[in-house]
């Protein structure tokens, strides 16, 4: 396992004193070249999940395991781009290793390469999403966590940065976890969707999709989301 | 920039007619003034004596600010140092510029470790205050960033750190420089045989007022210039991204 996730409970400390739990008893690992999405009503709690899996809040009951040796590759639910450096910068200083071609290539696939000097606050909310996701791959990561990865694209957008995350992910063998309130895009890109509930989350169905995923066409992904939905 | 010149002509302007109303010794006019400049850098008193006190300045301010930020990052970063150390800043921003100059003079002895030393213990809370500041502001963020994309540790100051300080830097230096400029001359007047503030006195002893105005009006000039050529383009540079330009 690259990751393995045994989670008993999470809360935090809520407004009156007390503690609101977040999230409840969640297992789930996933294996190496294997996509894990997570789907679930907002605020559920999946992007507190995120958080834990990356190792950025110790604060739970329960035990993760991340293989030390793992790269990870990360979008947050919010660009997160360093507003002080240019588009460009930022791909270069999370991925100092990566050559000029590669960074050619993500740029393509993105279509980001005419925004490389501008800013971060000169992007729209959609181009700085796309920076992320290119960042997440630009360090060669063995484990992607990527975190609502198409919202605030338009729809032609987000087809083709779906299409180019399948692409890189089966080029590449990446596993990955996916955080997505968007079911279609889960559907698209993922081995293995995992249903939460709402707080305190804990997985109430998960649907495995053994077809390939450049097969899967439009219908037979409308099936599958019909069946989840049916699930959930 | 033509706002600024403008301005500067109409002091001159103002400083003209005030001199032709009054005709006294104690109000030179700037002919007069000018006069006496060019007869100061001629023997090259002038010359030495503000190339002493930009040193003292520069000696001060690079002193007081790199220990200002260590010790400012420290205190915002760690509650334990925060609470040892801040009776201790209180105290130094409370303390007198004169107490700590007499004493300076007192304990070191007359010379220049004594003299910039003071210079840089008066100005060192007030960078301590600002970088401390900055070091809360610090946006958890971009610290989540650098941890999962493993960011070495140079990277994290140059790149995550460090533009994030500028701007508490920025107004740090500019208000720290015009406080060392004017206690610079304190010490100078107290216990130094050079620097403006020394030509100072000498001018207060003979009531001299053009002396004074040969020596002061230099001074101010190479001060408007630093803050012009130096402090403030900088300050637009580290916070150029907040533009919407590239």
């Amino acid at each position: 396992m690259l990751l393995e996730i045994a989670i008993t409970g999470k809360s935090y400390p809520a407004p009156n004193g007390g503690s609101a739990p977040v999230l409840g008893k969640i297992a789930f690992g996933i294996r190496p070249g294997e996509i894990a999405a997570i789907v679930g009503p907002s605020g559920c709690g999946k992007s507190t999940l995120m958080r834990l899996a990356a190792g950025l809040d110790q604060d739970f009951d329960g035990r993760i395991a991340l293989d030390p040796a793992a790269r990870t590759g990360i979008a947050f639910q919010e660009p997160r781009l360093l507003p002080w450096r240019s588009a460009g910068q930022n791909l270069r200083i999370a991925a100092p290793a990566a050559t000029d071609a590669e960074l050619d290539d993500l740029c393509a696939r993105f279509d980001i390469g005419d925004h490389l000097n501008h800013f971060p606050a000169a992007l729209s909310l959609g181009l700085a999403r796309r920076f992320s996701l290119a960042r997440a791959f630009a360090v060669k990561p063995d484990l992607l966590m990527l975190d609502e990865p198409f919202a605030s694209l338009d729809s032609a957008m987000r087809r083709r940065c779906c299409d180019a995350v399948a692409d890189l992910v089966d080029a590449r063998r990446l596993a990955g976890l996916i955080i997505s309130h968007d079911i279609e895009a889960a559907v698209r890109l993922a081995d293995v969707v995992y249903v939460f509930s709402a707080r305190p989350a804990c997985i109430i169905a998960q649907q495995e999709i053994a077809m390939p995923r450049r097969s899967r066409t439009d219908s037979a992904i409308r099936e599958i989301m019909a069946q989840i939905e049916a699930l959930g | 920039m033509k706002w600024r010149l403008a301005s500067l002509l109409l002091v001159f302007v103002v400083w003209q007619f005030a001199a032709m109303a009054t005709q006294s010794h104690l109000l030179p006019s700037p002919a007069a003034t000018l006069a006496r400049i060019a007869q100061e850098m001629r023997s090259g008193a002038l010359p030495f004596n503000l190339a002493m006190t930009l040193a003292r300045v520069a000696a001060a301010f690079v002193i007081a600010m790199s220990l200002g930020t260590a010790i400012g990052i420290a205190m915002g970063r760690n509650q334990v140092i925060d609470r040892l150390a801040d009776p201790w800043l209180i105290l130094l921003l409370n303390l007198p510029a004169l107490v700590v100059i007499v004493l300076f003079y007192i304990w070191i002895g007359l010379n220049e470790v004594a003299a910039v030393g003071a210079v840089a213990v008066n100005k060192l809370p007030n960078a301590i205050v600002a970088m401390r500041e900055g070091a809360r502001a610090l946006e958890p963020h971009y610290d989540e960033l650098a941890r999962v994309y493993r960011m070495p540790l140079t990277a994290r100051l140059r790149h995550v750190l460090a533009p994030q300080l500028a701007p508490y830097f920025a107004a740090s230096a500019r208000s720290g420089l015009s406080l060392v400029w004017k206690i610079v001359l304190v010490v100078e007047l107290l216990g130094r045989p050079n620097g403006i503030g020394f030509q100072m006195n000498v001018a207060f002893q003979l009531f001299d007022i053009a002396l004074l105005f040969a020596y002061a009006l230099p001074f101010v000039a190479v001060m408007l210039l630093i803050e012009f050529i130096l402090v403030q383009p900088y300050e637009r540079r580290v916070s150029a991204w907040r533009h919407r330009a590239a």
